[in-house]
Order: C-alpha cells, then sequence, then structure tokens
C-alpha cells in the first residue's frame, strides 16, 4: 500500500505537463473562438501523449489507466475542451486495441499513437442526464464491412478527428466499425455555442449508408464496456484537473493580493476546502485506475465514484476560485471564469453525475438489480 | 503507485473486525444507554496488543504501521465509535509522544506496561478555559528543587477515570514567548490528582470524558517528557500524528451507518416495494458510498506517507477534515432514509448520528484543520514555485 506515484508515473506526469503548457498558454483563445488548433494536437503526439495507452509495438507507450489518469489531469488543468478531444482520442485507440484483429491494429494504432490522426468514439451524447452515452447507430452486415445508419450528438472531438471508431447495434450485440471522416455518407454537424467545454470539437455525427470496416472481435460489448471505464476515468481526471487550476490560481491570487486575503478565514477555509475536494477526486480517480478489481463490476463502481465525485469537485472549487477573486472573478480575462464553465459542462457531458450515480448504484444494491450478490464496501485490499 | 494492502495489513484487520463483529457490535448500544465503559472488553484489547499499536516490540507494542493502525481504528469505530476513541487516545496522543520523546526510564514505566495492554493512556491538554488555543494554557507546573509542583484542571480527558497514567502539558516559564510549556508523564493515581467531573454527551456515551483536577501535584523532575519547554512541540506533534486515526474512526462510524441503511432500503417496503428501488434514494447513497471511500483514500494517503517517512500535515488535516465532516452528512442521511425509525434507540443510526457529532469538534475542530491547510497551500506558494509535486496535494 503505498499511493504515491513511482519513479516512472512522476516522469509521465512531468512530460504531460511540459506539453500542456502551450496548451495552456492558448486556453484562453481556444475558449474564445471554440477551436483548437491543429498544431497543438500534432504537438501533443509528438510528446507521446496521445500513445499513451497504446502499445510499444504500435508506438505508444504502453500505459494504462493511471498513465491516461496523469496525462488526463494535465490537460484538464490546461484546457478542459483540449483535454475532451484527448480522452475521445485514447478512447477511440483503447477500442481498436482492445476490439480489433491485428491488422487493423497495425493499419490503424501507429497512426493514433504519434497524433498523425486523430479518432473519436461516435456514441450518442444526447441522452438524458439519466443515461450514459448511448449506441445510437444500427449496424447492417457486408462481408467484411458493416453499414452503418444513425446519429450520434455531442460527440467531442468530431469536427476534428480524421477517423470515427463507431459502435453500433446489431442483432444480438455490439459490433464496432471505424471510418474515415471523409467517407460517403458521413457528415458532421456544425459547432454549436455551449457553455464550457469551447475547443472540444464537439459536433453531431450523422451517418447514413456509410460503410466501415468491421474490427475483428464478434462481441465487441466487452470493449466497449472497457472503453467506457477509460471514459469515466478520463473525464474524471480531466475534473481533477480542473479543481487543481482553480486552487492553483486562487492560491497565487491569495498570496499575491495586497488585501490581505491570505488572512481572510472565509478565503483560507475557501482554498482548504478546494485543496481537499480536489485531493479527494484525485485518489478516487487513482483508486479506480491502479487497485486490483476482482471484476468488472468494482472498476465500474469505483470509474464511477470517481467520475462523479470529481465533476462535483471540480464545480465547487472554481466557483470558489470566481468567489476568491472578487469582482476579478468576472472578467474573461482574469482566466478564472472559463474554469467555472468548463466544470458545469462536465457535470454533463459524456455521462452526467446523475447517470454515474445509477451505475454505482447498481453495485451497491445488487439484490434490487438482479445481480450476483458481494460484499459491495470492502476496503481496498 | 499500489493500493492493495501487504497480507499483515489485511490479516490485522480482519483479526480485528472478527473480534468486534462478535464482541463489540453487540454489546454497543446497551454500552451507550447505560453509559457503561466495557472494562472486560478493553482487558481483552489490551490482550490483543492494541493498546500500543504502532509502538516497538523493543517497548513492548506491536510494532505495527500507521497505515494498519488506521485500518484497525475503522473496524473498531464501525462496531462503536466510544470504544475506538479510548483506544486511539491511548495509541496516538499517550504512547506515540512518550515513544518519540520519552527518555528509557519513563518507557520502562510508563510505556511498555500500557503497551503491553495493562492500563489506558490519556491526554491532558485542554482545559475548561484553553481548547484550540492550545499555547494559552494555564494549568502551571512550577518548579521546585528536584520536582515539579502541578496545579490546575484539565478538560475534556478522554479515559481520565480509567487511565493508568496520564501525559500532562502545564506552563513552566510563564514569561516565556516560545517555549513556555513543558510536558509531564503522571501515574493516574499520584496523589494530588484527582477526577473531579464526568461529562455527560450527546454521543460516544460510554467513553469516558473527565475533568482531572491537579492540587499542588507533586512530580519528580524524571517525569517531565522531553525537554523544559518542549511541551507545545511534544502536543502538537502528538495530534498531527492522531489525526488520520481520527479520520479512520469517522469513516469506520460512516460506514456502518451506510451498510445499515443499504440493508434497510432493501427491507422497508413503500409503494409497492422496497424504498431502495426510488432512484432519489439510489443517487443519495450512491454519493455516500463515494465519499466514504474518497475518505478512507485520503486517511490511507496521510498514513503511508508517515510511515515512508514523508509526514505531511496538510494531508493529515485534509483526511481529518473531510472524513469528519462526511461522517456527519452520511449519519444525518442515514437518519432520514430510516424514517421514523431512525429517531428511536431500536434503530443503531440515531446513535450514530449522536456518535459523529465529536468528530468535526475534537483532536483539532474542522476551523482548525481548515487554517493548517491554508497555511501549507499558501506557504508553499510563496516558497519556491516548482514543477508539479511529487505527491499531489502539495499543488
Amino acid at each position: 500500500m503505498d499511493p504515491r506515484l513511482n519513479g516512472a508515473e512522476k516522469a509521465l506526469r512531468a512530460r504531460a505537463h511540459e506539453a500542456a503548457e502551450a496548451v495552456k498558454l492558448a486556453a484562453a483563445a481556444i475558449d474564445e473562438e471554440d477551436a483548437t488548433p491543429r498544431e497543438l494536437l500534432t504537438a501533443l503526439g509528438e510528446a507521446g501523449v496521445l500513445g499513451v495507452c497504446l502499445p510499444e509495438e504500435f508506438g505508444g507507450t504502453g500505459g494504462g489507466l493511471i498513465e491516461a489518469s496523469l496525462v488526463c489531469e494535465e490537460l484538464g488543468a490546461a484546457s478542459a475542451g483540449v483535454a475532451a478531444i484527448v480522452v475521445g482520442h485514447l478512447m477511440a485507440a483503447a477500442l481498436v486495441e482492445s476490439a480489433g484483429s491485428e491488422d487493423h491494429k497495425r493499419d490503424l494504432l501507429p497512426a493514433l499513437a504519434t497524433g498523425t490522426k486523430i479518432a473519436t468514439v461516435a456514441l450518442d451524447g444526447g441522452v438524458s442526464l439519466l443515461e450514459e452515452p448511448a449506441v445510437a447507430v444500427s449496424a447492417t452486415s457486408m462481408t467484411d464491412d458493416l453499414g452503418l445508419a444513425g446519429t450520434a450528438h455531442a460527440v467531442a472531438g468530431a469536427v476534428c478527428a480524421d477517423l470515427f471508431v463507431v459502435p453500433a447495434a446489431v442483432e444480438g450485440g455490439i459490433v464496432i466499425g471505424t471510418v474515415e471522416a471523409r467517407a460517403p455518407g458521413l457528415s458532421i454537424g456544425a459547432t454549436e455555442q455551449k457553455l464550457g467545454l469551447n475547443g472540444s470539437a464537439m459536433a453531431t455525427v450523422e451517418l447514413s449508408g456509410v460503410v466501415a470496416r468491421r474490427l475483428g472481435a464478434a462481441d465487441a460489448g466487452a470493449a466497449l464496456a472497457a472503453t467506457r471505464d477509460l471514459a469515466r476515468i478520463g473525464h474524471a481526471a480531466l475534473c481533477v484537473g480542473i479543481g487543481r487550476a482553480a486552487l492553483e490560481a486562487s492560491t497565487a491570487y491569495v498570496v499575491g493580493s495586497e488585501a490581505g486575503l491570505d488572512r481572510a478565514q472565509s478565503v483560507q477555509w475557501m482554498l482548504a476546502d478546494m485543496a481537499t475536494e480536489t485531493e479527494a477526486a484525485r485518489l478516487l480517480t487513482w483508486y479506480a485506475a491502479s487497485a486490483s478489481h476482482g471484476h468488472a463490476g468494482e472498476l465500474r463502481e469505483a470509474a464511477a465514484m470517481a467520475r462523479l465525485v470529481a465533476a462535483d469537485a471540480a464545480v465547487a472549487a472554481s466557483r470558489s476560485a470566481v468567489q476568491i477573486f472578487g469582482a476579478e472573478g468576472n472578467r474573461r480575462a482574469a482566466g478564472v471564469e472559463r474554469l467555472y464553465r468548463d466544470a458545469k459542462a462536465m457535470e454533463v457531458h459524456h455521462g452526467a453525475s446523475e447517470s454515474q450515480r445509477r451505475v454505482v448504484a447498481r453495485e451497491l444494491l445488487p439484490d434490487l438489480f438482479e445481480a450476483a450478490s458481494r460484499d459491495p464496501l470492502r476496503n481496498p485490499g | 503507485m499500489d493500493w492493495d494492502l501487504s497480507d499483515d495489513q489485511r490479516l490485522v484487520r480482519d483479526m480485528v473486525r472478527e473480534f468486534v463483529d462478535a464482541e463489540v457490535t453487540p454489546h454497543a448500544a446497551a454500552w451507550d444507554r447505560d453509559k457503561q465503559f466495557p472494562e472486560e472488553v478493553f482487558a481483552h484489547l489490551g490482550e490483543l496488543g492494541l493498546f500500543g499499536m504502532t509502538v516497538d516490540e523493543d517497548n513492548g507494542g506491536a510494532g505495527l504501521d500507521l497505515i494498519t493502525y488506521c485500518l484497525v481504528l475503522e473496524e473498531l469505530a464501525r462496531g462503536d465509535a466510544s470504544t475506538c476513541v479510548g483506544i486511539s487516545v491511548t495509541n496516538s496522543v499517550y504512547c506515540a509522544p512518550l515513544q518519540t520523546y520519552g527518555s528509557e526510564e519513563q518507557k520502562e514505566r510508563f510505556l511498555r506496561p500500557c503497551a503491553a495492554g495493562k492500563w489506558l493512556g490519556a491526554f491532558c491538554l485542554s482545559e475548561p478555559d484553553v481548547g484550540s488555543d492550545a499555547a494559552a494554557l494555564k494549568v502551571r507546573a512550577d518548579r521546585d528543587g528536584d520536582h515539579y509542583i502541578i496545579n490546575g484542571t484539565k478538560a475534556w480527558v478522554t479515559n481520565g477515570a480509567v487511565a493508568g497514567a496520564m501525559l500532562v502539558f502545564a506552563v513552566t516559564d510563564a514569561s516565556a514567548k516560545r517555549g513556555r510549556m513543558s510536558a509531564f508523564v503522571v501515574p493516574a493515581d499520584h496523589e494530588g490528582i484527582a477526577i473531579v467531573h464526568e461529562e455527560e454527551k450527546m454521543g460516544i456515551r460510554s467513553s469516558r470524558t473527565n475533568q482531572v483536577a491537579f492540587d499542588d501535584c507533586r512530580v519528580p523532575r524524571q517525569w517531565l517528557v522531553g525537554e523544559p519547554g518542549q511541551g507545545l512541540e511534544v502536543a502538537l506533534h502528538s495530534l498531527d500524528g492522531g489525526r488520520a486515526g481520527i479520520a479512520a474512526q469517522s469513516v469506520g462510524i460512516a460506514h456502518a451507518a451506510l451498510r445499515l441503511t443499504l440493508r434497510y432500503v432493501c427491507e422497508r417496503e413503500a409503494f409497492g416495494g422496497p424504498i431502495g428501488r426510488f432512484e432519489g434514494l439510489q443517487a443519495a447513497l450512491a454519493t455516500m458510498a463515494a465519499q466514504v471511500r474518497a475518505a478512507r483514500l485520503l486517511y490511507l494517503r496521510a498514513a503511508s506517507l508517515r510511515d515512508a517517512g514523508e509526514p505531511d500535515t496538510a494531508a493529515a488535516s485534509m483526511a481529518k477534515l473531510y472524513a469528519s465532516e462526511m461522517a456527519n452528512r452520511i449519519a444525518y442521511q442515514a437518519v432520514q432514509m430510516h424514517g421514523g425509525y431512525g429517531y428511536v434507540v431500536d434503530y443503531t443510526v440515531e446513535r450514530l448520528y449522536r456518535d459523529a457529532r465529536v468528530t468535526t469538534i475534537y483532536e483539532g475542530t474542522s476551523e482548525i484543520q481548515r487554517l493548517v491547510i491554508a497555511r501549507q497551500l499558501t506557504g508553499a506558494v510563496r516558497r519556491v514555485h516548482s514543477p508539479p509535486a511529487e505527491n499531489s496535494g502539495r499543488t
């Protein structure tokens, strides 16, 4: 039992931090224009960030969930919109890696590892607050290919993706298809004005008679479920990043202020609560990412716990940040109001907090959900 | 990073869990109702080596790490918070400071027997007029040749009436700006010590909480712990070490409340089925479960940093702050979800609600914890602005 980062983890975190610097510098403009320059994503690819979960044989750095969470926290602290694109990309890469045949992996993964191509997963995010992003596309089987039709709303990365990884429903299960952005029948909607997550390249993806390459796995249900866990953890880490950015901005502001803010108890208490709740969210995320989970339900429960606590912590921390800055907090130029908007968007994006609570409740109350009975409250280990 | 417990850690935790399930949980309600201090159970816990868990084997202790200690406290608190607090005070603010600051003679006479389970320890810092402002003590220890004479009254002393010995903090140099107070270890039956009051409390009612009066209590200078004037350091060091333990105690109370509520909502029926099927309750329970786990992870982190030789004051304070506030919230919701039955003594949750209430108050109020955390945050920014901290929580 040692929750400290080991040497390799610290080194990765430092590399991701450095790579996120350029993103941080561009964050205000990205938010203003609701657009992420392609060069930034390319640079993240060159820094190894985009292949963090892919095996070395395909050009990745061979990491897993903990590495993904370290990367996503650094990016979330810099720009939530950019981080959302990266989470979509990591999900897409992971789905190809777990569901694809060796041929598919060799064809598709190297470009994803280096960021030469950006990818995203076309799950429908336009669901109610009680639901997780849905499989909204149906597939008809052709010999080696799939014919896809359907609409996926609120897909982060859609505007800049070169490759779409599309979970689709067939009779009796889930299949996964991959399709290039320019494929006939695939259209990307316009970017809409949003509260937060500007720069996330979020749009609607419509498929009509699209021919997609079928990834190998016969039933990709398990691969998709694992990708959802990666999404929960990546998004949780992104929220931890927002919380940390809020805390860092606020602490620097307090220390630098001439108004004696550091001696004001109400300010001290806000800083302390921000730090505590962000740390709690971080530990839940790391626990989900790295503990030995006995079975899939435990990982799912842990990841959902992290996701819901982290979103809440990010909203609380960024709200306090705006407050600590006083009237300055209301000015776009001060840089904290964006955190508040991004945090709130994360409470509803890609699996709203209510949907995550449902996931946890299924594990806590198995008898009410006809699942196998086991102890949901065991201590770690 | 590694979240898995070692085999030893799991073994000790499971042993205590078994003991608590059999010998503590079934009796906790009666002990609370009758304000009965369970001497025999404490004697058993002493035999199990739980009085000096982190004391070195050389000094008669179990030589356990802080992680294990915290896991044990969580198990004890799941059964009975009162039992837990008697153990935690003995361990963290009696035995631990003696091990760190005590002389060999003091350790032999005052640490070894306690660690062996012979008697409990107590900690006399607060006074009727002095709580958070520990530096403003009034109890005096006046030098008289080879002795000190202690006069004054200490308050909020857990185990006061049942301890074998006490750590006592008193002013030895009233005019000094720093080094004003010193720590002493005194046997409970020493002349000049009297238990003058027992508190009637909202919760943790089977725990003894006393006022201890010192009336010309004459102690040899060999019983001064550490250096003269080092008292505040000894006190704060002890409290700092105890914070992760109190966090663990809070998690134990919350965990018990949550488990009971999960069971209750599966059994209680309304509007055509178990109330656990209502989305509002499920959502609240999910949040509660997540927060219980978060609190556990916070105390494990604080404990493991200390075990690794990298103690982080803010980490311990965060754990105590979060866990105690969380335990109160969870206990409140547990009572609510039990409906009318949450309000009567036939069900356990009302006791958990009362037991949880003190956790945000003792061993450093939530307000003090926030102060400690904020100081570390702003102090860090003032020092050097550096790349991401090696341990999280220092950002």
